[in-house]
């Protein structure tokens, strides 16, 4: 054995490391976890409990068989604490148990691991369980909470009889998430702010969530007029995913431009599906469909590259020359 | 903001230690320290040969003269590394054979000193510096670079406190090359001592304009097109040289030695090398010749953390052993003894106590690590790090998460991540479109990258895509 440890270039690297990219992500997603179990009581906490331990054990079994050892890395928790604030607060403990399996089994471990899959884990075991379990997750069976007798706005949105039913639930109630609704979703304001201090400190992207939530505002706009923008914005779960489901490193694009119109889709069929599709709730399933077009989108690019139009200009350049020089041959 | 920042590590060697002189014993003299062609050995084992002695005579094209760094008898003329050496005997005199001066400080003769002189880039990247000075470019203007950026390197900031003016004189003597009243030098602002000084005698300097630019400090400032971009703020077109937009960069070190060749008569054999990390504790920059090993340099500082006379017993056995091993033409010999370098070779390595578990020659970000005590340092070598386990971190790769800061940091604005991954599908094409040729190897993407990739080896291997 040599005494010297040889490596090539960079000897030194940042202290960063998946880990701590996962663990600045639970972070963020505390206080949305804290308030929603203020709110809802033990029914979050046990769902949100549920969902974390299945992903983490359903990692660990994976890990046994493969010898792999890759649970340290924290991802699998921050699946389960996502996947479990999309569901909403009265569902039976079965389905997180059942989608959290699916998130991480067959969304990111048959895929090769964190990094590898291709939709967005929670993302996709939230729409699992909305097709797998419709009755319990169907947005008209939501009790309220607060035993005042408001649905979740979404539906009512979906029937075309909006308007009666924007009293009940106020912009004020939206805001501060004392209404019906997903777990986490709630609290559009708190989850703006950490979404603003995400891209901040540079953690996330601004250009998807703003995207992502102009297009939404856009589409709404040409769908349903000038009221609908608010309440489309502020309800359901688009603030949430466009700040912590949208912005996953691994399933969004890599190009400026590709993200640009990642945003564009996912708010675009957002609205779409919420106003002309049968289910009341589509961020999960705009998502997902954005997802399988990231290859497509990173193709789709702007040379920034250093000196490239400099190189292109003395081409067209010289190619102007030469065809002159012909030209004066020719004659 | 793109590039990294590092804490401070500068101060560990940022000052001239005077009373440590370099003598080595032998020196090993690379002849192909360049970019370009090696030069041609012509001297003979057994030639007396003195200071600035030409050893390795240019070939025609990109190839530059190598001179001999000591006085003495040329022991072996060999390969090491699949590169020519020349191994020369010092007998500690130090007799010094000047060039003949020059008549005046018109253009052919300066451009003919540099040849002369063999003048290369002292910065790292060895390219020969007439070549730069044959252009047939309009050139208008001069950079010097004092930047610096890489982590520990203190050898040009030493340089340009101790010999501020020299290396004004030798700026003004380039920059009349082209008939050029001003000049500028390209300074980060972690060197205030430096700039002071320098500008101190910038306003002293007659027949020329030195201008002084002070750079906010981050790495990689200091890489070559950068520098043009923030100083003249004129691009370099991809894979073109900086004269393409007229502009000509030359390290300080190389302007302090052009002014060595002009004014003293005096070949390219040494310059200002640093030793720091926390693995030693002697540390500072001081002159070094060129093709002194690793363990001289260790000797003269006389670090306690060394037994250095248990290093240098072993390093002479294994001298003993390799000069062995060349005399022998018996095959099974040949690999027995082969064998037993090794072990001696481990058992050096071993004695090697302290904390220092890596040696960098060069900077952290773009050194190269060397694997005994016996490597030698060419003349693009400006510093030797000794560093301890707390200094630099190891860590296994693992997946790609897709964070895009290797894109967000590059700065050069290439996208490191994509071009590994094409690559690695072997996707050639899309792979070229990336344009990984405008790659400057600074090491960023690797630095940042959350999975601990190493981006950077990818991207120079798909640079090499034509």
């Amino acid at each position: 054995m040599n005494a010297l440890a040889l490596s090539t270039a960079p000897h030194l690297k940042a202290k960063n490391n998946t880990t701590k990219i996962m663990a600045i992500m639970l972070v963020a997603l505390l206080p949305v976890v804290i308030y929603s179990i203020y709110l809802f009581e033990f029914n979050a906490f046990f769902i949100i409990l549920a969902s974390v331990i299945t992903c983490v054990l359903t990692e660990t079994t994976y890990n046994i068989f493969t010898k792999k050892f890759s649970v340290l890395d924290l991802s699998s928790v921050v699946t389960g604490v996502i996947f479990a604030l999309t569901l909403p607060p009265t569902v039976p403990l079965y389905a997180p148990i059942v989608g959290a399996v699916f998130a991480v089994f067959f969304c990111k471990l048959m895929f090769g691991g964190i990094g590898k899959n291709i939709v967005n884990p929670a993302a996709a075991a939230r729409v699992f369980v909305l097709i797998a379990f419709p009755t319990v997750l169907a947005g008209n069976v939501w009790k309220d909470m607060f035993n005042v007798s408001t649905a979740t706005v979404l539906p009512s949105i979906n029937a075309g009889n909006f308007a009666s039913n924007v009293e009940g639930a106020s912009m004020l109630n939206l805001l501060f998430g004392t209404h019906a609704g997903s777990i986490g979703e709630t609290c559009a304001l708190m989850i703006l702010i950490i979404g603003i201090v995400l891209c901040a400190i540079k953690f996330i992207d601004w250009v998807i969530p703003v995207s992502i939530l102009s297009a939404s505002a856009l589409f709404a706009l040409i769908c349903g007029g000038v009221n609908s923008i608010l309440p489309h914005l502020l309800s359901g779960g688009l603030i949430f995913g466009a700040i912590f489901m949208a912005t996953d490193y691994t399933t969004s694009p890599r190009s400026n431009v590709g993200k640009v119109l990642y945003g564009i889709i996912i708010g675009a069929l957002t609205i779409l599906v919420r106003i002309y599709g049968s289910y009341p709730e589509g961020v999960s399933l705009a998502i997902i469909f954005a997802n399988l077009l990231v290859p497509a989108l990173n193709k789709i690019s702007i040379k920034t590259t250093m000196g490239y139009y400099q190189k292109r200009k003395i081409e067209r350049m010289q190619k102007k020359e030469l065809a002159l020089s012909s030209q004066k041959g020719g004659n | 903001m793109r590039g990294v920042k590092f804490k401070d590590t500068k101060y560990l060697s940022n000052f001239f230690v005077d009373e440590i002189k370099v003598e080595p014993e032998l020196v090993y003299i690379n002849l192909h320290p360049n970019t370009g062609a090696p030069s041609e050995a012509c001297v003979k084992v057994g030639d007396q040969v003195k200071i600035g002695s030409l050893i390795g005579k240019a070939k025609e094209g990109v190839s530059i003269n190598v001179f001999s760094s000591v006085s003495g008898v040329v022991k072996e003329i060999t390969e090491f590394d699949g590169k020519p050496y020349v191994i020369i005997q010092n007998d500690k005199k130090n007799t010094i054979k000047k060039l003949s001066p020059l008549k005046d400080f018109s253009k052919e003769n300066l451009i003919k000193r540099i040849f002369d002189a063999g003048l290369f880039g002292l910065s790292g990247s060895g390219f020969p510096t007439h070549i730069k000075y044959k252009t047939d470019k309009k050139i208008d203007c001069l950079i010097l670079n004092g930047c610096e950026c890489e982590n520990y390197l203190t050898c040009d900031d030493v340089l340009m406190k101790t010999k501020a003016t020299e290396i004004l004189i030798g700026g003004k003597l380039l920059a009349s090359i082209f008939g050029l009243k001003t000049f500028f030098v390209g300074v980060l602002d972690n060197k205030k001592e430096a700039i002071n000084i320098l500008r101190e005698a910038a306003s002293k300097l007659e027949g020329a304009k030195a201008i002084i630019v002070k750079i906010k400090t981050r790495y990689p400032r200091g890489a070559e097109k950068l520098l043009i971009k923030h100083i003249t703020k004129r691009v370099v077109p991809l894979g073109g040289l900086p004269a393409d937009v007229g502009v000509i960069v030359n390290n300080v070190a190389t302007a302090y030695a052009f002014y060595n060749a002009a004014i003293n008569n005096l070949p390219l054999t040494d310059r200002y090398v640093c030793v720091s990390g926390l693995g030693v504790k002697k540390r500072g920059t001081t002159i070094v010749k060129n093709g002194t090993t690793i363990l001289d340099l260790l000797e003269a500082f006389g670090n306690e953390t060394y037994d250095t006379a248990e290093l240098v017993e072993y390093s002479n056995t294994i001298r003993a052993l390799r000069d062995e091993e060349r005399a022998t033409v018996d095959k099974n010999k040949k690999i027995e003894l082969e064998k037993k370098i090794k072990l001696a070779v481990k058992k050096h390595n071993e004695a090697i106590k302290g904390e220092v578990s890596k040696i960098i020659i060069g900077g952290t970000m773009m050194g190269v690590t060397a694997s005994s005590l016996l490597i030698p340092l060419g003349l693009r070598d400006g510093g030797v790090l000794f560093l301890t386990k707390n200094e630099y971190n190891e860590s296994k790769p693992s997946n790609c998460i897709n964070c895009k800061k290797c894109i967000a940091v590059c700065p050069v604005r290439i996208r490191p991540v994509d071009i590994a991954k094409s690559l690695e599908m072997g996707d050639f094409k899309t792979c070229k479109s990336l344009n990984p040729i405008a790659c400057i190897a600074c090491g960023c993407c690797s630095y940042v990258c959350p999975a601990k990739l190493n981006l950077k080896d990818q991207v120079v291997k798909a640079k090499r895509l034509k």
